[in-house]
């Protein structure tokens, strides 16, 4: 026994004094899974993945992936997948003053950090640096201007801090900038920089000129508009230290900012409208997915198939295509938006689906027949009843009008299946729907085109798709040429912007002759539909609160459903097996739009608010 | 047996009474209140974001929102202490103030808020006769330059009335609503709205509102609530 404690005494002690001494080299060991702040500033290549990295962090509110959801904010599209969280959106009272909150001071400080550290660097090449400086600094303008867009003036960082520990913080807390001194801020780093990028256009995903001008076009254009607009509403919104608000005397000077940036864009014929395919309904739905050859495009944030994809085709793909077991409709657009595209004549783009004293509806021998010489552009942008995607013809129909003969009416007869059979062995509800309460099935009696993959294989949540988002074209630089013609008294000048935007669409050269801000207004909506323009388009011009004020007598504060129905009525051949339309307000949603006043800035984080007593609240809140 | 009872007794014993510790007494002091125009209390919207109970000297400025009925009452169970009660300017259909009310919360505590709506609705009135619910009411303009855009006789199927929830009826009435523009203020204005109209004959209560609208403000103002069917 005694021989075996000594025994356990000599083990632990020879095993203590191994651990004691071995442990030197082992904790000395370089890491082989981090790398280390010098090994990166040393290398350009993982300095530039540094900033791949925070390229890849620049989508807070939009695009194909987190903000994916983004139209379901507006009258362009609701939410017709499942019945779950998202489905809030369609029942809102009013959108929080969180809403579009953004406050990535952690993003601005990794910009920083890379401008710093990069800037210290040695082992760089002065060129290979001072390309990099640019781009890190558009990035960090391009941050400023997502944030000045959904907060108003934000504390400008151009350093990073290093707390030391002392009790004293005073020295880290910022104030917030005025609105127009961010908007500032983002025209003289733009102006500092833009000779220092690439002037052709190597990448389309990386910055260069051209995307630091398209930045400087949208960025002045969005100051110009809340100078002008918001000095014109009834109730101005402002801080007393111009946190929020910029003065109108300024408006004509963003104005021209935003005219000289677009127009140097044009004028330097690196961009073309996308016009590679004469039917112009594909054309306008190629633009956004075809990628090799694409000239309209100016800066994009894209996805391959190897391990960067997202699932914005699975999400919204039509319920007949779906190729996941769930998923599929999620973001279908609207009537309201359908309407807004107007006809190639010219005329109104309302349809037309009853007789003009309402007596009767208008029949259609094919569904598809009602959208007869509509905008090109809304064919591209959206699945209409009858139409085809992916080579297969999309049937919408929401049931049978049987007609009475005894009470000289109609019936309407539906069924909760898709793809049901009538009585007459024609169909009764379409294989997309639509269906009243059915989670994945088109709700409005329309399907989501712009940005839906038609590569079969897309719509598995496993694969996805690899379709590019546009954060920049050359069809949005056109209208923000015109829009700021147009403020600048230009017409003539506006008109030739606007009419080559329109004339790409099927529209006949100069279809427009005149212009009024609701049709500069409209042609925006109809144009960048889907691409997260709408809101903050809304908002800079003030009119949310106008557009979505919350009376659902209010033509686009609900979302309306076109709903197709087949006609049966033997006793008359010229309406028998005929279609009609029925407008009604989508039956998923049932609180109409309402955009407060504290809606047009989003709320502060109470935690900044706490943390830093410098910082004021936006108003309203 | 006996001795698993007891054990269980001893257990629970020590359970409940374990409790105590990190449990602490709920606020119990009421603050009650109205939001009140020379006098009389100011309808609104149920639940709009109008004041605010921040309670100075403490680490954070976490304002508590106060809830306000659609009356204009509300009431908020504090602890006992000095708050300050701030209107959040311009939120509410009234002139737009930062005024800031010093309560000092000890038990029960009520207080009044002042405001100046742009429009005050008087002598208001509903009456149903023949299946049509009328409305007579006198508008007063109390904020010079304030325009009205319309005012509108509206209906709930619960006793919580506002625009965005209000019933449509299909087809609606000419004579529901009013634009401001042209309005002769000094007559009483009378609104009416047919009841045998879809969906508000198959609904099983209705309740009846005047609703205002002034240009540029997004909240309404609202008279009292009228029980159509009850």
């Amino acid at each position: 026994m005694k021989q075996f404690k000594k025994l356990i005494i000599y083990t632990l002690c020879t095993a203590t004094l191994v651990q004691i001494s071995g442990c030197k080299k082992f904790l000395d060991r370089k890491p082989t899974d981090v790398l280390l702040d010098e090994q990166v500033w040393s290398d350009p290549k993982l300095a530039v993945s540094v900033l791949a990295n925070i390229y890849n962090r620049l989508q807070p509110t939009g695009g194909l992936e987190g903000g994916k959801l983004s139209p379901t904010d507006l009258e362009e599209a609701m939410w017709s997948g499942g019945l779950g969280a998202n489905n809030a959106r369609n029942t809102r009272v009013n959108y929080p003053y969180t809403d579009k909150q953004l406050w990535s001071y952690d993003l601005i400080r990794d910009v920083n950090l890379f401008l710093e550290n990069l800037d210290k660097s040695t082992a760089m090449q002065d060129a290979d640096r001072k390309h990099l400086l640019a781009e890190g600094r558009f990035i960090r303008a391009y941050i400023y201007f997502l944030h000045v867009r959904s907060m108003g003036g934000v504390p400008l960082v151009t350093n990073t801090f290093q707390y030391d520990g002392s009790p004293d913080v005073e020295g880290l807390k910022v104030p917030r900038s005025t609105e127009a001194g961010v908007y500032d801020f983002i025209a003289s780093e733009l102006d500092a920089i833009k000779d220092q990028l690439p002037l052709t256009v190597t990448s389309k995903t990386r910055a260069n000129k051209w995307t630091v001008l398209a930045l400087k076009s949208q960025a002045m254009l969005y100051a110009a508009s809340i100078a002008k607009y918001n000095s014109l509403m009834t109730d101005p919104i402002v801080l007393p230290g111009a946190e929020v608000g910029i003065p109108a005397s300024r408006a004509l000077e963003y104005y021209q900012k935003s005219l000289d940036a677009s127009k140097e864009i044009i004028d330097s014929k690196q961009f073309a409208l996308y016009n590679e395919n004469p039917d112009k309904a594909q054309n306008f739905y190629d633009l956004f997915t075809k990628k090799t050859n694409n000239r309209e495009v100016i800066w994009a944030q894209d996805y391959t198939l190897d391990g960067k994809y997202h699932d914005y085709t699975v999400e919204s793909i039509p319920r007949s295509l779906r190729e996941n077991a769930t998923g599929s409709a999620g973001v279908t657009p609207s009537l309201n938006l359908v309407e807004a595209f107007d006809y190639l004549d010219g005329t109104n783009g309302s349809l037309k689906i009853q007789t003009p004293n309402a007596s009767d509806y208008v029949y259609y021998t094919r569904p598809e027949d009602v959208f007869l010489g509509k905008d090109n552009r809304m064919f591209g942008s959206i699945i209409t009843p009858g139409s085809s995607f992916r080579g297969k013809r999309i049937d919408i129909q929401a049931g049978v009008m049987e007609w009475n003969t005894a009470t000289n009416q109609y019936v309407v007869r539906t069924s909760p299946d898709l793809g049901s059979v009538f009585a007459d062995g024609g169909i009764l509800v379409a294989a997309d729907g639509p269906l009243p309460n059915a989670a994945n099935v088109t709700n409005t009696g329309f399907y989501m085109r712009k940005y839906v993959d038609s590569r079969v294989g897309s719509g598995q949540s496993g694969q996805g798709s690899d379709i590019w988002w546009i954060r920049y074209r050359f069809g949005g630089i056109l209208l923000n040429a015109t829009e700021a013609a147009f403020e600048l008294g230009r017409t003539a000048e506006a008109l030739g912007y606007v009419n080559q935007v329109r004339e790409r669409a099927g529209f006949p050269a100069n279809s427009l002759q005149t212009l009024t801000n609701d049709i500069i207004r409209k042609e925006f909506q109809v144009e960048l539909a889907f691409e997260e323009h709408r809101y903050w388009d809304l908002k800079r011009w003030r009119i949310a609160h106008e557009v979505y004020n919350g009376n659902r007598q209010s033509p686009n504060t609900l979302i309306n459903a076109l709903w197709p129905y087949r006609v049966v009525r033997p006793s008359d051949p010229t309406k028998h097996n005929k279609y009609v339309f029925v407008k009604r307000v989508a039956p998923r949603f049932t609180q109409p739009r309402l955009f407060r006043l504290g809606n047009y800035y989003s709320s502060v984080p109470q935690n900044v608010i706490n943390a830093n007593s410098l910082i004021v609240r936006n108003p309203y809140h | 047996m006996k001795q698993l009872i007891y054990s269980i007794i001893i257990f629970l014993a020590i359970g409940l009474s374990s409790c105590e510790y990190d449990n602490y007494e709920p606020p119990k002091s009421e603050l009650n209140g109205r939001i009140l125009f020379e006098g009389k209390p100011v309808g609104i919207r149920q639940g709009i974001s109008v004041l605010q109970l921040t309670q100075p000297g403490f680490e954070t400025v976490t304002p508590i929102n106060v809830n306000v009925k659609q009356d204009g009452t509300f009431s908020s169970m504090l602890f006992d202490g000095d708050y300050k009660l701030v209107q959040v300017a311009g939120t509410g259909p009234w002139e737009a103030a930062s005024t800031t009310i010093d309560v000092s919360v000890n038990g029960s505590t009520s207080v009044d808020v002042h405001v100046r709506p742009y429009f005050s609705i008087n002598n208001v009135s509903f009456v149903v006769e023949n299946n049509v619910v009328k409305s007579s009411c006198l508008l007063v303009n109390n904020v010079a330059g304030r325009q009205l855009e319309r005012i509108s006789l509206i209906l709930g199927k619960t006793t919580i009335v506002d625009d965005p929830t209000k019933l449509v009826p299909n087809p609606t009435d000419p004579l529901s609503t009013k634009v401001g523009t042209g309005l002769n203020l000094l007559q009483p204005i009378l609104l009416s709205q047919n009841l045998a109209v879809s969906p508000l004959t198959t609904t099983p209560f209705l309740y009846a509102r005047i609703a205002v609208k002034v240009v540029g403000v997004p909240e309404l103002l609202y008279s009292n609530v009228f029980p159509v069917k009850s």
